[in-house]
């Protein structure tokens, strides 16, 4: 998991390296962006300033028209004053500079024109103000004379002559200023009549000398051409201002085209990311073989049930039987394949709604919402799991052992549910696996002693607390003993008379098995050297040795030195084996069999019936003798089936070359029904029960008197 | 002859529309920025632009009164004399240009000018700086309300300011303008009318009456006048004794007369104007109602100098 959080923060550190080196460059564009915009926004006031100033200009120029108002004084005075202000942002404008040289020059030309303009519209206003007020004033004369003259018609014909050419001159209909002058000349001859003749030349004078300034003032002004310059600077601005609004929309496309680009790469990005995350908080949460929730989920989930809904439900610990011999004899890869298709198989038998983990190896624990028809689901699961599996060109069988707590009446928090599903599972297990168990207060107990047994087994040994006790064989046909079994016995001196079928299995789980087989081992074997000492030779000492010890890699050196140091005969020796352990050691690599039997012993099969042999490879197996189960025979008088399955072990073994024995027998009619079905030999507490070693000399010297 | 007719009525008529405009009072309020104004208002009446701290510019613009002074020449620094009479500050923003020559086109271009004229504050205005900046209570004003603090450019802006809201309003004429018809006297009324049909509205026309073109000092008629007006700037013959039209707002109260003050009764100045300007005659009846209506163009002192005491 580390490792795909470290190629996660690696493709993060990509990311944001690509990520700066992209803001990077849309940092740039857009800054540039920005200026050009600025650019483009100063291009547009300066052109709208531009305009301004051609409409001022405009307005400006409707001040040399002939009637011109003194009304508008003021309004030119503001026009005048906007102008101004608009030049001088022109001038002070940093775009100016920018333009160069060809807009300063065409921006100092309009400036000094203005600065003539101004001069002509106050000149304009000055000679306009003279000559309107002249005008009225001699319309007012013109009156005066009239009425002083008494109907002198050659003054009237020359007043009206005059006042029809100043209008003439006033509506600019090309009146040569002379002609008046001329007229004005004539009327000059009748001063002594009338003042106000005078007064009449006096203003006609001034008027004319108004009249050719104001000509001139006018023609100055139409040579002036402002707006020329204006419109140089307009057109010049116009050019700039595309050029600029052009690479604006490029850089804009370009901007929007990198920016959609990145909005892409961050919008994979993060769904990649996301989808990483997703998959490491899977990871955490989940096992990766078998994509079922693992152990840590497991513990949310029913920490969750029991801190939220406080419904009852039923965890089941299932763990699966001899899976580790799998696992070690046929690889990882087989066993993990063959959990992904348990795993697969369990989950459809639960279904949906109940919920299933993977808390170890071979373990799962499933929490049932749904407490009704318990038994019914075990059977299904059991029956799930039991079905073959094919895997490459095995086909493989495994069972499982479940264990079962209930919440809450079997613990309250999840770790004694947990526990105590735990020892359910191990109870089931002891019940001789494939089987599930429900968890008890006594199993509580049970567990308890087991803790015991193991502190106190450590011990034992050294306070040689075990005992060898001895079962003898028998021909069934003659009844004469033919070996005996090696039987162990602890008598501790804290919890007393301790059974095997209690410690054998600690023993087994602690590895202190090893250790107490070869004691066993030895004793019996030193046993029956003392016997034949003492002149008694019952042919055959049956030892139970665990798979466990075999197991060991120097198991046969130490059983071969062992015979070796007590004399013994290795054919004496018959070597009591698990049903189990035999079907494993045909799919191992080792030989110790082999080894042991070559050196003399004989090899047994014990509890012969109670696993799953398959019969077919029993042929092959380098054994001597089949121990049919006491099972079989306790019930073989009333079970039909027992006593087909008896009567078939017996042939087929005879019939590969095996001695048969058959173990437990009680009753004489036991013996009898065997003994009719041909089986070789016997043992059980009709016969005779385990023995000290010296009880066993005398009812061995009993027995053959009785043979006898 | 019907052609005649036409043309002249045509002509009539242009000069008839063209002297019928009205004028227009003042308005009440000018905006203004307080605080420049206030900062305005501390240097206009302050020594500290005078060379020999003597000089204010309230020592020649009375504000309590005309906002101009009562002689001809006012006295600059050492008593010198200057060249022309003492031009009104009240409603300056109103007029086209400044000064009698008109050569300050703004109050700004204006305001700087007298205090470094060596016949008014004899100062220059890189020392007249250098005296702000050692008045700290300047430096903080300054500071408070331009980001860099004592400049020429922010003197002159201050100075502006403040004499923008040196405005008249409410002269009895305005009122009558407005509508309130017994506001002036009859012989007002009939002066304004005069003032209309005999021509002095052609040049005193606006605003501002006057204040909004230059003309000729002496149309009709050499007057003898020392200065040249606008030719002592242009040098253009066209130009000689050019001056601004004057404001007549508040007329009566800023005696005497003319550029050089030469005339001191209203009467007096009135008839030059009609003799000289428009090169007509004028009747006592009609000199005295062109009086009383220019008596009615005095409005209120600004709002801004009821706290200021005249100390001359």
């Amino acid at each position: 998991m580390s490792q795909i959080k470290r190629t996660i923060l690696g493709r993060i550190d990509g990311v944001i390296v690509l990520l700066f080196f992209f803001v990077v460059i849309l940092s740039a564009l857009y800054i540039y962006l920005q200026h050009v915009d600025t650019n483009t926004k100063n291009y547009y006031t300066y052109k709208k300033t531009v305009e301004k100033l051609d409409l001022y200009n405009q307005q400006l120029n409707s001040t040399f028209i002939r009637s011109y108002r003194y009304l508008d004084n003021d309004k030119i005075s503001f026009i005048n004053q906007a102008f101004e202000k608009e030049l001088i942002f022109l001038k002070n404008n940093p775009l100016t500079k920018l333009f160069g040289n060809e807009v300063i020059a065409i921006l100092e030309e309009m400036i000094e024109k203005y600065d003539q303009k101004i001069e002509l519209i106050e000149s304009f206003k000055t000679l306009n103000a003279r000559v309107t007020s002249s005008v009225y004033y001699l319309n007012e004369l013109n009156k005066q004379i009239k009425d002083n003259a008494h109907n002198n018609k050659e003054i009237e014909r020359l007043l009206t002559e005059i006042l029809f050419k100043i209008g003439q001159v006033f509506l600019d209909t090309g009146i040569d200023l002379i002609e008046i002058e001329k007229s004005l000349e004539n009327m000059l001859i009748y001063k002594s009549i009338d003042t106000n003749i005078e007064y009449f030349y006096r203003h006609i004078e001034q008027f004319l000398l108004d009249v050719r300034l104001i000509k001139n003032v006018l023609q100055k002004h139409e040579d002036l051409n402002l707006h020329v310059s204006i419109d140089a600077l307009n057109n010049l601005l116009e050019k700039e201002y595309l050029k600029n609004k052009r690479e604006e929309e490029i850089i804009g496309v370009v901007f929007f085209i990198f920016a959609f680009i990145i909005l892409i790469f961050l919008i994979t990005t993060y769904l990649k990311v996301r989808k990483q995350r997703e998959k490491v908080s899977y990871l955490a949460y989940h096992d990766t073989l078998t994509h079922l929730p693992n152990r840590t989920e497991f513990e949310r989930y029913i920490h969750e049930l029991i801190e939220m809904d406080k419904k009852e439900f039923i965890l089941f610990f299932i763990d699966l039987d001899r899976f580790k011999g799998i696992n070690d004899t046929l690889g990882h890869d087989i066993g993990d394949r063959m959990l992904v298709v348990l795993a697969m198989r369990i989950g459809k038998v639960l279904g949906q709604k109940n919920f299933l983990a993977r808390i170890g190896g071979d373990e799962f624990v499933a929490i049932i919402r749904n407490t009704r028809d318990i038994h019914l689901l075990l059977n299904e699961m059991a029956s799930a799991i039991r079905k073959p599996i094919h895997i490459n060109d095995y086909c493989l069988n495994t069972t499982a052992s479940i264990g079962i707590a209930k919440y809450p009446q079997d613990g309250d928090d999840k770790n004694t549910l947990l526990k105590h599903a735990d020892s359910a599972m191990y109870h089931a297990k002891e019940k001789g696996r494939d089987t599930y168990a429900f968890y008890t207060t006594q199993l509580s107990i049970d567990i308890e002693r087991r803790v015991e047994l193991e502190q106190e087994l450590v011990h034992a040994l050294k306070k040689k607390e075990f005992l060898l006790y001895f079962q003898p064989q028998y021909d069934l046909s003659t009844r004469k003993i033919t070996g005996a079994e090696a039987l162990v016995r602890w008598e501790s001196d804290i919890l007393g008379s301790v059974s095997p079928e209690e410690f054998i299995s600690v023993a087994e789980d602690t590895g202190l098995i090893v250790e107490l087989g070869y004691y066993i081992f030895a004793e019996a074997c030193a046993t029956y050297v003392k016997w034949q000492k003492q002149g008694i030779d019952i042919g055959l000492i049956a030892i139970n040795i665990s798979s466990v010890q075999l197991r060991q890699l120097d198991a046969f050196e130490r059983f071969k030195t062992i015979i070796e140091q007590t004399g013994i005969d290795a054919k004496h020796i018959e070597i009591e084996l698990t049903e189990r352990y035999i079907m494993e050691y045909t799919t191992e690599k080792v030989t110790i069999l082999d080894d042991l039997r070559a050196i003399g012993c004989k090899i047994s099969i014990d509890d012969f019936g109670t696993g799953y042999s398959s019969m077919s490879y029993l042929k092959s197996l380098a054994i001597d003798t089949i121990k049919i189960d006491k099972s079989f025979i306790v019930d073989i008088l009333n079970n039909q089936h027992d006593a087909e399955v008896s009567k078939a072990i017996i042939v087929l073994s005879q019939s590969l070359g095996y001695k048969v024995i058959a173990e437990g027998i009680e009753t004489f009619e036991q013996e009898a029904l065997l003994k009719r079905y041909h089986c070789d030999m016997g043992q059980g507490y009709f016969f005779a029960k385990p023995m000290k070693s010296n009880e066993l000399i005398s009812f061995y010297q009993q027995n053959l008197k009785e043979i006898v | 002859m019907k052609k005649v007719y036409f043309v002249f009525v045509a002509f009539l008529l242009q000069t008839t529309v063209l002297f019928c405009a009205e004028l227009i009072p003042l308005p009440f309020d000018v905006e203004v920025d307080d605080k420049k104004v206030q900062l305005g208002k501390k240097l206009f009446l302050d020594t500290i632009l005078s060379k020999d701290k003597t000089l204010s510019c309230m020592s020649c613009h009375n504000l309590k009164h005309n906002g101009a002074d009562t002689v001809s020449y006012s006295k600059g620094i050492k008593n010198q004399k200057g060249k022309f009479n003492v031009p009104t500050v009240f409603n300056a923003v109103y007029n086209f240009r400044q000064f009698w020559d008109g050569r300050a086109k703004s109050l700004k271009e204006q305001a700087l000018e007298p205090i470094q004229n060596p016949v008014e504050m004899g100062h220059s205005i890189p020392n007249a700086i250098r005296d702000l900046k050692n008045a700290s209570a300047y430096v903080k004003a300054f500071n408070t309300i331009y980001e860099d603090g004592i400049t020429e450019n922010n003197l002159a802006d201050a100075l502006t300011e403040f004499e923008k809201t040196l405005i008249t309003p409410n002269a009895p004429f305005d009122k009558y303008l407005r509508g309130d018809k017994n506001a002036i006297s009859k012989s007002a009324v009939q002066g304004y009318k005069l003032f209309k049909d005999k021509g002095c509205i052609s040049c005193h026309n606006g605003i501002n009456i006057g204040g909004n073109l230059f003309n000729k000092f002496g149309i009709y008629g050499d007057i003898g006048s020392k200065e040249k007006g606008r030719y002592a700037l242009t040098k253009k013959e066209e130009d000689m004794y050019v001056f601004k039209v004057p404001s007549l707002r508040n007329v009566a109260i800023t005696a005497p007369y003319m550029h050089d003050g030469r005339t001191e009764s209203l009467a007096e100045a009135v008839n030059f104007m009609v003799m000289y300007q428009l090169g007509r005659r004028i009747g006592d009846e009609d000199l005295r109602d062109i009086v009383s209506f220019l008596e009615s163009l005095t409005g209120d002192l600004p709002k801004i100098v009821k706290d200021i005491n005249v100390t001359n």
